[in-house]
């Protein structure tokens, strides 16, 4: 028997039960997912849930939509970002990268550059002494950045940077539509852990699987279950899928 | 055997049980729930969880109610809620006192809200009934291979939660084929 491992519970119903119990504390983990498969919800729940519930601080770093959005769509699940904002224990950064200062950064390919946008990053987790962090979308992060090369360089960095933090991370990725492929660089081999969130067709309906493809240190559960996105956020189904009938 | 002793005998079970019982028609079902419920919820404290493929809660309950059941109460005490896997999918009123499942045909999302209703419930062992009436309907939906799975995966989950089991069926050529193997999988068979 081993040391016992400090695990930190998402909050998602269904989820923390199939991965003993939570995620490794400062783990470094990516959820992949098609488009609408609840990624950004997942994200928001695992902050929320982390504040409310267990007073753990968690920064939210928003690169898809303006954190406004974020606050108003999280009131639909009865999620009160601001009140947890108030309290210090929330922090939502917006990270506008088509400001032009970010796109000049990356664009020169400079170390100094990707040194930058991962610092902007970094520092709202010192702020809050962060023990839980999101990052949505990774894969936007990533797209701007000019060749294959500075964007593995970026990933790593952001990586170590993570890890160091001790925060537990959750890396938003897309996966577009009619693809199972993660875009860009990999990153499914330099995080801890996977996530993946499909949308798929059954019959004539729309039902959306989540399933862990790896999970470092940790004795997941290898099959597949149906997730949904209820008014209390993202819960998935105990009774794994049965796929192929 | 008599819906009355049948009601006796499943509700003096001493230990946590998971039971088949064969019913050939549907008041008759209405009867033996109705009573058990009486015993188990009124008398008892007990909970229940019904799982309803055949009919609406609303409809259900209306039943319910002509045996002097008081639904409202038990609801509120936390000692009964349902799972209706039909309205959503058919249209009609959404009463208070029960969960909804997007359509019969998932029954991950059955099996998802179940662990909620039991939560919902705060269910603990030796004192808690799950009940399922509707077979029929889930195997038209499913088909016999997925229906076997979701119950041989809930029976098991009541076991080891120390849950009891009722499941309800007529009886009909589909269900009978599934009774020929769930029936290893259970503790007792009753037919009325
Ligand atoms: N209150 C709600 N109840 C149920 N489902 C909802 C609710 N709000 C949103 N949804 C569903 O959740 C989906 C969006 O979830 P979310 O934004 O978390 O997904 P995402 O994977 O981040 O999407 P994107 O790829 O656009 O970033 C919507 O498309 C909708 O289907
Ligand atoms: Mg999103």
């Amino acid at each position: 028997m081993g040391r016992a491992i400090e695990r930190t519970p998402t909050g998602v119903m269904g989820l923390d039960e199939i991965i003993e119990g939570g995620l490794i504390r400062g783990d470094v983990i990516l959820v992949a997912g098609h488009p609408g498969t609840g990624k950004t919800t997942l994200g928001l729940q695992f902050i929320y849930y982390g504040a409310r519930e267990l007073g753990e601080p968690g920064v939210y770093i928003s690169v898809t939509e303006p954190v406004q959005r974020i606050r108003r769509n999280a009131l639909r699940f009865g999620w009160d970002l601001a009140a947890l904002e108030d309290e210090g224990l929330v922090k939502l950064v917006d990270l506008p990268l088509m400001d032009v200062p970010y796109l000049v950064a990356l664009e020169t390919g400079q170390v100094q550059g990707i040194n930058d946008i991962v610092y902007k990053i970094v520092r709202p987790l010192r702020e809050v002494k962060a023990k839980r962090v999101v990052v949505d979308t990774i894969s936007a992060l990533l797209s701007l950045c000019k060749g294959e090369g500075d964007a593995r360089l970026l990933l790593l960095r952001l990586y170590r940077e993570l890890m160091m933090s001790k925060a537990t991370s959750l890396l938003l990725a897309e996966i577009p539509l009619g693809t199972h492929e993660v875009r860009f660089t990999a990153q499914e081999f330099v995080v801890d852990g996977v996530i993946i969130l499909e949308s798929v067709l059954e019959g004539n309906r729309l039902i959306r699987r989540l399933y862990i493809p790896k999970m470092r240190g940790t004795n997941h559960s290898l099959d597949c279950y149906n997730l949904y996105i209820t008014e209390e956020g993202i819960a998935i189904s105990p009774m794994p899928a049965i796929r192929g009938i | 055997m008599s819906v009355r002793e049948l009601v006796n005998d499943v509700t003096s079970l001493a230990t946590p049980s998971i039971v088949l019982i064969r019913i050939p028609d549907e008041i008759q079902v209405l009867d033996a729930i109705a009573l058990m419920l009486k015993r188990l919820v009124e008398e008892r404290g007990h909970k229940a969880l019904l799982i309803l493929g055949n009919r609406s809660a609303g409809n259900f309950m209306e039943g319910l109610r002509t045996y002097g059941f008081v639904i409202e109460r038990a609801v509120r005490q936390k000692k009964l809620l349902f799972i209706d896997c039909l309205t959503r999918s058919v249209g009609g009123p959404r009463v208070e006192g029960a969960l909804f499942v997007s359509s019969p045909s998932d029954l991950s999302e059955v099996s998802l809200l179940m662990e909620r209703g039991f939560r919902i419930l705060e269910a603990k062992p030796n004192e808690t009934w799950l009940m399922i009436d509707g077979l029929a309907t889930f195997i038209i939906f499913n088909g016999m291979r997925r229906v076997l799975q979701f119950l041989i995966y809930t029976t098991n989950r009541l076991r080891t939660r120390r849950y009891y089991g009722v499941i309800l069926y007529y009886g009909s050529e589909l269900e009978k084929q599934l009774e020929n193997t769930i029936r290893q999988y259970v503790d007792r068979i009753y037919e009325v």
